[in-house]
């Protein structure tokens, strides 16, 4: 369990999180989003107890990160893949964290087979690519056995394949019952990993909602066309849809289109189109976002990077 | 703690930079043991008049000299070595309490420095003692001072903890290494053109003054010449002002940790 309390955090003139709260829940994955530059980072490492605060708290079950004895054991965190001695070998890196926190050199080796690393543990990390640093940030995050789990933008640089890990992964340790945080300014991304989505804008919450409201919410319904029109929206209603006529066909909301087709049928309605308009949560997070982008391109609403 | 030291510990022998100041450590040693086989085999070849005035300075302020500036450059590396990789994150966000990562990277430094210091000192003066043998070379003639030989070791361990705690209140390997060289290097050029006797007062408290005077040797009586401070500090002087340069480096260090660990 994470919570973040009115959290503010200013560097210089920059206000870089504004008066943030949320809590992040055990057994689910966690979505945090927001464009680049929305704070996401800030507060990741204000959780870590990396930066202090101007007001406000950040609590893992609880208490402050820094109170923590053995933090390892408790939370473990992936905020960049590149903090890492380019000099060091995998394994002295990963050998040298867990003594910190008197972990055993048997979890640094399972966790290196775990991520996939064990063939190049005694390999210099400077020679890594990008997603082999990552997954090494990841290894490091697992070392502890921890309940509580922190990726910034774990996907990175990892090609299909390591996308495709992570997210398994991700889903495994919710699946344990695990309280799971993780960042990515890619809707796309957190559609298919994320249980609930925490959304940033400028250092404030925009939205803290499940997946599955989110969609219902900009769900902008069927598109339905029939000759018979009246009729059919008068079926439609009584079947508890909302509809509202749109450029000569009707918009439909409260049915899918299997019901919207048997009911016509039942009616003998003929229908001459039957659209399904489901906005994605891509379009619905370029909208809550599009006030917040730092960086927008002209004549381009999206938040693309 | 302890885990916090073994884990700073293979940090420390796990980089190329420590192989590296070993190295040229070993190098400096095997350096000074050339120079005075150069120096012995002219003896052999001079005529008793010149022999007179053939003189060889201590081969081991030559390489106390080296392991100064190594340890100061390890213990720089240590704290920006990691703010520059980033490395430092995972380092605070593994243990929490910072001044703890600090002490912990002091005290394996620090045992470092004493030890290899102790011994490159003993190590040179051996190797430089068993090469000049019988002949009586000026100040190879003389008893050994092993007090002087022992001072190595503190004198290296205060250049490791000033290089710790400049590298982590910089956050900056160029400028920690820019202030240890003004420390060593510079400071010592100012103090000599200062006019008297500023030049041997400000001179006796510089960094690499300090660890004749802890041994209680007194400079200008050993070598007689201009510019070398005398005696100034009793050893319990010298060892106050040592610890003094210390601390001045090291809670600094300690205040900066609290900044934000971007």
């Amino acid at each position: 369990m994470i919570e973040v309390i009115e959290l503010t955090k200013r560097y210089g003139r920059t206000l870089a999180v504004d008066g943030l709260s949320f809590q992040v829940k055990p057994g689910l994955v966690t979505g945090f989003l927001g464009p680049n530059g929305a704070g996401k980072s800030t507060t990741m490492r204000a959780i870590l107890g990396l930066d202090a605060p101007d007001s406000g708290r950040a609590l893992v079950d609880g208490r402050p990160y820094i109170e923590i004895r053995q933090p390892m054991r408790v939370v473990g965190a992936l905020l960049d893949a590149s903090s890492v001695h380019p000099g060091r070998s995998a394994l002295n890196h990963l050998r040298a964290l867990a003594r910190t926190n008197r972990i055993g050199t048997s979890a640094v080796v399972s966790v290196m087979e775990r991520v996939g690393l064990a063939g190049v543990a005694r390999k210099k990390v400077g020679a890594f690519s990008l997603g082999m640093k990552q997954r090494l940030g990841i290894a490091a995050a697992l070392l502890g056995d921890p309940a509580v789990l922190m990726f910034d933008e774990p996907v990175n640089g990892l090609d299909p394949e390591g996308v495709r890990w992570i997210r398994e992964l991700m889903r495994g340790l919710a699946g344990d019952g695990r309280t799971v945080l993780v960042s990515s300014h890619l809707m796309s991304e957190m559609q298919l990993t994320a249980d609930r989505l925490v959304i940033i804008g400028r250092g404030k919450l925009i939205e803290d909602a499940t997946v599955g409201e989110l969609t219902k919410r900009f769900q902008r319904g069927v598109l339905v066309r029939s000759p018979r029109g009246e009729e059919l929206a008068a079926a439609l209603s009584s079947a508890g849809a909302t509809v509202t006529p749109e450029g000569g066909g009707l918009s439909v909301q409260g049915l899918d289109v299997p019901s919207i087709g048997d009911l016509a049928a039942a009616k003998g309605i003929p229908l001459h189109e039957v659209t399904p308009r489901g906005a994605s949560l891509e379009e619905a997070y370029m909208r809550l976002t599009a006030d917040s982008v730092e960086h927008k391109s002209a004549g381009y609403k999206a938040v693309a990077s | 703690m302890t885990g916090l030291i073994s884990a700073e510990w293979l940090k420390l022998h796990s980089v190329r930079s420590t192989r590296i100041v070993a190295a040229v450590i070993a190098a400096s040693i095997a350096g000074g043991a050339a120079l005075t086989w150069y120096v012995a085999s002219m003896w052999d070849k001079m005529s008793p008049a010149d022999r007179e005035h053939l003189s060889i300075s201590s081969v081991e302020e030559l390489t106390l000299s080296v392991n100064q500036l190594c340890f100061a450059v390890l213990g720089i590396l240590a704290m920006t070595g990691e703010y520059r990789t980033g490395l430092i994150r995972s380092t605070f966000a593994a243990t929490p309490a910072r001044g703890k990562v600090l002490a912990a990277k002091a005290i394996v430094l620090g045992v470092c420095a004493l030890v290899v210091g102790t011994a490159t000192s003993l190590l040179t003066y051996a190797v430089c003692d068993a090469i000049i043998g019988e002949r009586p070379i000026r100040f190879y003639d003389q008893p050994v001072d092993l007090t002087a030989l022992l001072t190595a070791g503190p004198s290296t361990l205060m250049f490791a903890l000033i290089g710790l705690g400049l590298g982590t209140a910089l956050r900056s390997s160029a400028g920690a290494i820019a202030a240890v060289v003004a420390l060593w290097y510079v400071l010592p050029i100012v103090a000599m053109n200062l006019p008297s006797p500023w030049d041997n007062r400000i001179g006796a408290v510089l960094l690499t003054r300090l660890d004749p005077q802890l041994a209680g040797v007194d400079l200008a009586a050993k070598y007689g010449a201009d510019g070398m401070p005398g005696l100034l500090l009793s050893p319990a002087g010298a060892a106050a002002v040592m610890a003094a340069y210390t601390l001045a480096a090291l809670i600094p260090a300690t205040l900066s940790l609290r900044r934000d660990t971007r």
